[in-house]
């Protein structure tokens, strides 16, 4: 199976906060096609991390509901969790101080160039900055 | 023969494991028989189903994402 793109946590995200509500009906779409295997795409161990440092522990989310959520992630059909890679680190912190990003965001970036990934589903701004990237916020056959 | 009642998930090739304790308890060991008893099938949990609008009203996704970021 081969993973064309990259995935990151603003997309499962966006489906959970429905905002913005310009882009949920794109997000909603790229989860549902990974959802059935339509669309394969590869993330690091660092999304679901993120995901999880927001959703646990807040205000009307039970750890059921929670491990509920998580569970139906990691069963998407169409998604691979890769480790996120310790050799990659010292790099990651160069390019996250240079760009002025995220770590997580810098290490995706170099987790992509790594795996030979160039397009990535992302609403996030922070990765505007790398042209060799192709950002997509709608499923794209 | 006990009787055990045990929930577990079908995997992608269809199998099903046997908690060890029961597998213990009932002295099943590899190449034993077993009968199944179906009782109850759950489906498989739809990602967006579960997920949809559970962060409602606290804002932008992105937003979310950065809140603690020092490159807001």
């Amino acid at each position: 199976m081969k993973y064309l793109r990259y995935l990151d946590a603003s997309i499962p995200l966006c489906v959970e906060t429905e905002e913005p509500s310009e882009k949920l009906d794109g997000c909603t779409e790229i989860m549902q096609k990974i959802e059935k295997g339509e669309e394969k795409v590869v993330t690091s161990s660092y999304t679901p991390a993120e995901m999880f440092h927001i959703l646990a522990g807040r205000e009307g989310l039970t750890a059921s509901k929670v491990g509920a959520i998580f569970e139906a992630f990691f069963d998407l059909k169409g998604l691979k969790v890769i480790d996120a890679k310790g050799i990659l680190c010292p790099d990651t912190v160069q390019l996250a101080l240079e760009r002025e990003i995220d770590f997580v965001d810098a290490h995706h970036v170099m987790t992509m160039k790594k795996q030979a990934i160039d397009e990535i589903y992302t609403l996030d701004p922070h990765f505007d900055q790398f042209p060799e990237l192709t950002k997509l916020e709608k499923f794209r056959r | 023969m006990d009787e055990r009642e045990v929930e577990s998930k079908v995997d992608k090739k269809g199998r099903v494991l046997i908690p060890a304790e029961t597998r213990k308890d009932l002295g099943i060991e590899p190449d034993s028989k077993v009968k199944f008893r179906i009782e109850d099938v759950e489906p498989k949990k739809s990602f967006v189903e579960e997920a949809k609008g559970t962060l409602k009203d606290e804002g932008d996704a992105v937003d979310l994402l950065h809140k603690n970021s020092p490159f807001r």
